[in-house]
């Protein structure tokens, strides 16, 4: 290749250590301000404001997000990889490392695009077939037969206050009138309209702030349906944990319609058998949690196992963990396990391995030099 | 100095350790009994020290031990009811107690007990509000409450004990196989529990006329009996194990006499105890010693509970502290007079209190069953430790007694502060469950805390830089010298941190699914790697000079304790009155030094570098 | 080595085109299954609901009572022999626990004007069932229409029980309705 190619020269250019310099600040300035800021605005938000986003709001001035500024430091390192790297035999620390490097970031760039994790809550003696998301919240119409549900589910970018949401299966459609992420149920104190229906006739939502704790927040949708019949058309209003459903008739059939957190179906049902919680004597603190289940497959076959705190299930690609411990007043007791799918999941090990041989490789070659008398 | 003289010294201070150890004395009646509490088993001694320091802020009282004092206050309470023994250092709270200041700041139950009674009607309201609506006042005062409480409860634990019921009725006496006059206490009565009881059936079927002197005694009897159990049972003094297979609670003395029938096993346990304390207020120390080995025997459960109390009295962290000031001290002299020969003594005085601080250490994993860092407490020690062990390998390497002296401040400093952690509570607790596994432990925590040692390291180097750069520009070689130290500091640092961060997102992925959440805890230890990081690209990319880097090293510090002890703040926030707040302030005042003396240094630093020739450039 | 110069841009490339994610999905998805009272779990229930045919509660009708198809937010809709009568039962969250705002509006749907608050506590009877206690009424306006009517404050939710039509009818049907009431109970299986 032409040694002053435009590429080559942009590559190099994008190599650079003092990009790295100043990137690295700029991520320092980030991680600080996203850490104080999450004392008054709760985990989630901090991260979905600081560290995930493509955009910082400063006032009016967009700043770079933690995934812009991450995503330029891969550039800067994959660069350096391809086009400044140097071969020299005393660098070859340095070059592992920076290795090491790439790979825990290309883990971190598909854990961030493909991981999902949700909660699976489960009662003694339930099953339960699915675990629902943590954050993203879904749309979702539902038919059920025979004990299953059949879900058509719109995702959660789609779900804004304009938007018209329609398919193929469905002789519907939805306009989104009004969507918030937490909001709070009030009686009418106006008559509703001949359009207004289901629990619009006579409460209505107002939107309020969200809730530092995620488990806090409830969202709702005011929409608009068309396209079924004059007496089912109109205005609806849903929220999460609804009580009763909203549902409707189509083409005979009955479908419900949910704003829920949404659901992640699973190959096989986890059967809680038994959970329990020892505390340490005397005190409040918990000690250990545990709980037994059975791994149900759809022909019926189970496998018995155990999950515990710090010794997870892994299964068919998913790992379960034991986060929660409940019991109500009639002494029925749940267990909540977190479930985690990630892709990317096994790169921090790698990378680490890498990293860590590279800097003591470099360590062991320089640091005679560095340390030796005068 | 001479071999013989070096001698003399560590002879003297053996002898100051081992002369505690062989007289007999009171305090081993009680101190080594096993007592149950915040989840663990521990000797009575730390139980008394963990007392004391809530009530008094320090672990030994008027020259009074712990251990002592707990008794005492279980033995003779109404004396100390009138003792001044609470020191409490808010004049708000004390004001709104209505009670007069006093200059020592110390008060004592009784005159605290009247406060209390001047705000009761408050209080009740008080305790109905919701923890975050109260003022730092109230939230004071409902927490002196509880200590009140606690201090009168304890203080109580052994009335069942106390000789202080005396039958003067002739026939009565007799029939509970006394002498008329003599003294007994409590206990004796559950011990006749049966007959008692038959006694106060019968009085009940009589009518109040037939009633004799032997009745009304024994009314009065029963009506000095039913005062004592007024006591509530205290529920401190857990010293007697479950009798009860499952059951993991033990239980202090009353509310085993409250609970259970009388077995033998119990009878003779409680008997044992009484003679215990008949043993010490009569003086018989031989007696009351002997008792307590049977109890201890008994009782069993004795998970290194007689290395605890022996630990606890080396107080092996405070003589260790007293090695680097010593050693300083020695330091200090030798830049004026003798100086090869007090350098070296001051070397060695500072390897004999590193290696008591290590053992401090490893006797504490040893009694724990857990590796050493697993507390905040633990890893300010083992950062001390960790930073005293560079600075002595940096000392065997140069010999120019720079790495005595960073590693004696070191160890001072950080000493110093773990015995502010140390006053709030026993150092020795059972961690909660996600915390609680020892692999992750040694590796991930070890791993960081000794990136945090090293770091410190470093930063202490910078300020030798700035320090030399300022005051000997000319001396290119030690600068060289220095500044290399510096980088390969930085390299280590730079190893432990980023591995020890990793292994903690490792420990997150294993224990709760998720790699890295973004955690204040994660972010803090990501600052220092980050950090390092940057030092070391501005210095390849040439933005960095070593002025620059040196000066990038002290600020490190500030980062390093903010990941440290700043994030524990931000998760507790600040309303937690007194103790959180004074590390706030510390906190600040600690970074606001390093920011300046860096600032000033680099900025004086660089100018006296542009009069000289260009610096030293480190090719790699 | 040259395709690999390529690699940052293509890099950039895709991360950048990520932001383009699907809108709709479709899947199936088995219902909890072992335990009787999905609503009674925590938030897992709105998606374990299975349409009317997996009621919560239990009951008796009266004989000749009929039940009939049931949308929207009832549970259950039935009628009298006559069929002139509508019955319905309903589940709605604590929100709309408030006895006087429904009983006033129960009283505008047969054209009663509206009472205080202690006025409508003291018109309130008392029954039990089951599923707990309820307290029920019997509305009458003055242009014939009639209304029976039973409120069940649960722990996390209100059950309304009403009937309504020709006051005549819902006078004889009284009784009927308050041995409904009494046989409401939780689903078991």
């Amino acid at each position: 290749m032409n040694s002053s190619s435009p590429l080559l020269r942009v590559g190099k250019t994008l190599a650079s250590p003092k990009l790295f310099f100043y990137a690295l600040f700029w991520l320092m300035i980030l991680l600080t301000w996203g850490t104080v800021a999450q004392k008054a605005i709760g985990l989630y938000q901090a991260q979905e404001r600081y560290f995930s986003s493509w955009i910082l709001w400063l006032w009016a001035i967009p700043t770079p997000g933690g995934r812009a500024t991450l995503t330029f430091i891969t550039m800067n390192l994959l660069c350096k990889l391809i086009f400044a790297s140097s071969y020299h035999p005393k660098k070859v620390g340095i070059l592992i490392t920076h290795l090491g490097a790439l790979c825990l970031l290309g883990g971190g760039v598909l854990t961030a695009y493909f991981m999902t994790e949700g909660a699976l809550v489960v009662k003694e003696g339930e099953t339960s077939w699915y675990y629902q998301d943590f954050h993203e919240h879904e749309l979702a119409f539902v038919g059920s037969k025979d004990g299953v549900d059949e879900v058509l589910a719109f995702s959660d970018e789609s779900l804004v206050t304009g938007a018209v949401l329609k398919h193929s299966s469905l002789p519907l459609q939805v306009e989104v009138l009004e969507m918030a992420n937490n909001i709070e149920i009030i009686r009418r104190q106006s008559a509703a309209t001949a359009g207004e229906k289901g629990m619009l006739k006579n409460f209505i939502f107002r939107s309020l702030a969200i809730n530092p704790e995620e488990t806090k927040n409830m969202a709702g949708m005011r929409f608009r349906l068309k396209g079924l019949d004059d007496e089912q058309d109109g205005q609806y209003m849903i929220f999460e944990f609804m009580e009763v459903p909203q549902t409707f008739s189509v083409d005979g059939r009955e479908v419900r319609i949910e704003l829920r957190k949404r659901i992640h179906p699973l190959a096989f049902g986890i059967e809680l058998l038994d959970v329990e919680r020892q505390l340490h004597p005397g005190t409040q603190m918990p000690r250990s949690f545990k709980s037994e289940v059975h791994v149900v497959r759809p022909d019926g076959s189970k496998l018995k196992q155990t999950i515990s705190m710090n010794r997870p299930l892994r299964t068919d690609g998913y790992t379960l963990f034991q986060t929660h411990y409940d019991i109500n007043e009639k002494g029925e007791e749940t267990s909540v396990l977190a479930v985690v799918e990630n892709v990317g999941r096994l790169f921090p090990y790698i990378s680490s391995i890498i990293i860590c041989i590279g800097i003591l490789i470099h360590l062991v070659l320089h640091i005679p030099s560095l340390i030796r008398r005068g | 100095m001479t071999s013989k003289n070096f001698s003399l010294m560590i002879g003297l201070f053996l002898l100051a350790f081992a002369g505690q150890l062989f007289a007999e004395k009171p305090s081993q009646v009680f101190e080594s009994l096993v007592i149950q509490e915040g989840g663990r088993l521990k000797p009575l001694d730390t139980y008394a020290r963990n007392q004391l320091l809530a009530v008094h802020q320090k672990s030994t009282i008027d020259g009074e031990s712990a251990i002592d004092w707990l008794i005492d206050l279980m033995l003779e309470p109404e004396l100390h009811y009138h003792r001044p023994e609470f020191k409490l250092r808010e004049p708000e709270l004390i004001d709104a107690l209505g009670i007069e200041i006093k200059k020592d700041s110390r008060y004592a139950f009784a005159e605290l007990r009247d406060g209390m009674s001047n705000v009761r009607e408050d209080l009740h309201a008080w305790f109905q509000k919701d923890a975050d609506s109260r003022s730092p006042v109230e939230d004071r005062v409902i927490r002196l409450y509880g200590l009140l409480t606690q201090y009168y409860q304890l203080s109580r634990s052994m009335s069942l004990f106390h000789r202080d019921i005396v039958i003067e009725h002739e026939d009565l006496a007799k029939d509970f196989k006394l002498k008329p006059g003599e003294k007994v206490s409590y206990l004796h009565f559950f011990t006749h529990s049966d007959q008692l009881r038959n006694e106060v059936t019968l009085l009940s079927q009589m009518k109040k006329e037939s009633r004799g002197e032997r009745e009304k005694a024994l009314v009065e009897l029963v009506a000095l009996l039913s005062e004592k159990i007024q006591d509530e049972m205290p529920p401190q003094l857990t010293i007697f194990p479950p009798l009860v297979g499952s059951e993991e609670e033990w239980v202090s003395p009353w509310v085993l006499m409250g609970k259970e029938k009388a077995t033998p096993l119990i009878l003779e346990r409680l008997v044992d105890l009484q003679g215990m304390v008949d043993g010490l207020k009569q003086g018989d120390l031989k007696a009351a010693l002997d008792l307590s080995n049977k109890f201890k025997e008994s009782v069993g459960f004795r998970p290194k509970v007689d290395m605890e109390v022996s630990n606890n009295q080396a107080d092996l962290f405070y003589r260790s502290m007293y090695c680097y000031i010593f050693s300083i001290i020695l330091l200090m002299v030798s830049w004026m007079v003798w100086p090869r020969g007090l350098r070296r003594a001051a070397f060695w005085i500072m390897t004999l209190g590193m290696v008591v601080h290590g053992v401090g250490i490893v006797l504490r994993m040893f009694i724990m069953g857990r590796p050493p860092v697993s507390t905040l407490y633990e890893s300010i020690i083992f950062v001390g430790f960790i930073g005293v062990l560079i600075c002595f390998i940096l000392e065997v390497v140069r010999r120019n007694g720079i790495g005595t002296f960073c590693g004696t401040t070191l160890g001072i400093l950080l000493h110093f502060i773990g015995f502010s952690y140390a006053a709030d509570g026993d150092t020795m607790g059972m961690l909660v469950a996600v915390l609680d596994s020892n692999f992750w432990l040694a590796t991930h925590v070890v791993t960081i805390t000794m990136g945090y040692g090293v770091t410190v390291v470093a930063g202490i180097v910078g300020h030798l830089y700035l320090f030399l750069a300022i005051f000997r520009p000319g001396d290119k070689k030690g600068l060289q010298e220095i500044y290399k130290n510096g980088v390969g500091l930085s390299l280590v640092a730079l190893l432990f941190t980023t591995l020890g961060t990793i292994l903690g997102g490792i420990w997150a992925d294993q224990s709760w699914g998720r790699f890295w959440g973004w955690d204040p805890k994660e972010n803090g230890a990501l600052l220092i790697v980050l950090w390092l990081l940057m030092l070391l690209h501005g210095r390849i990319s040439g933005l960095v000079k070593p002025v620059g880097f040196a000066a990038g090293l002290v600020l490190g510090n500030i980062i390093v304790a903010l990941a440290w002890f700043g994030v524990n703040l931000l998760a507790v926030g600040l309303h937690n009155y007194g103790f959180t707040e004074s590390i706030a302030i510390n906190l600040a005042i600690f970074c606001g030094i390093e920011t300046l003396l860096a600032l000033v240094g680099y900025a004086w630093a660089s100018k006296r570098a542009e009069v000289n020739l260009e610096s030293p450039k480190m090719t790699e | 080595m040259p395709n690999l110069r390529f690699t940052p841009f293509i890099f950039m490339a895709m991360v950048l085109l990520s932001g383009c994610g699907e809108e709709s999905r479709e899947y199936q998805v088995k219902q909890n299954t072992g335990l009787g009272m999905p609503e009674e779990s925590s938030h897992q229930s709105s998606a374990g609901h299975a349409g009317h045919v997996h009621r919560p509660y239990d009951f008796s009708l009266p004989s000749q009572w009929k039940e009939k198809p049931s949308s929207g937010m009832r549970l259950l809709s039935f009628s009298d022999v006559s069929g002139e009568l509508d019955g319905s039962l309903v589940v709605l969250g604590l929100e709309a626990a408030d006895l006087e705002s429904n009983i006033n509006r129960w009283r505008g749907q047969v054209g009663l004007e509206e009472i205080s608050k202690e006025a409508c506590l003291k018109s309130l009877d008392e029954g039990t069932s089951a599923l707990g206690s309820f307290k029920s009424l019997k509305l009458k306006g003055p242009d014939g229409k009639g209304i029976l009517a039973a409120i069940y404050t649960l722990p996390n939710k209100v059950l309304f029980a009403k009937m309504m039509g020709p006051s005549s009818k819902t006078e004889n049907e009284e009784k009927n309705f308050l041995t409904f009431c009494s046989s409401l109970k939780a689903h078991t299986h």
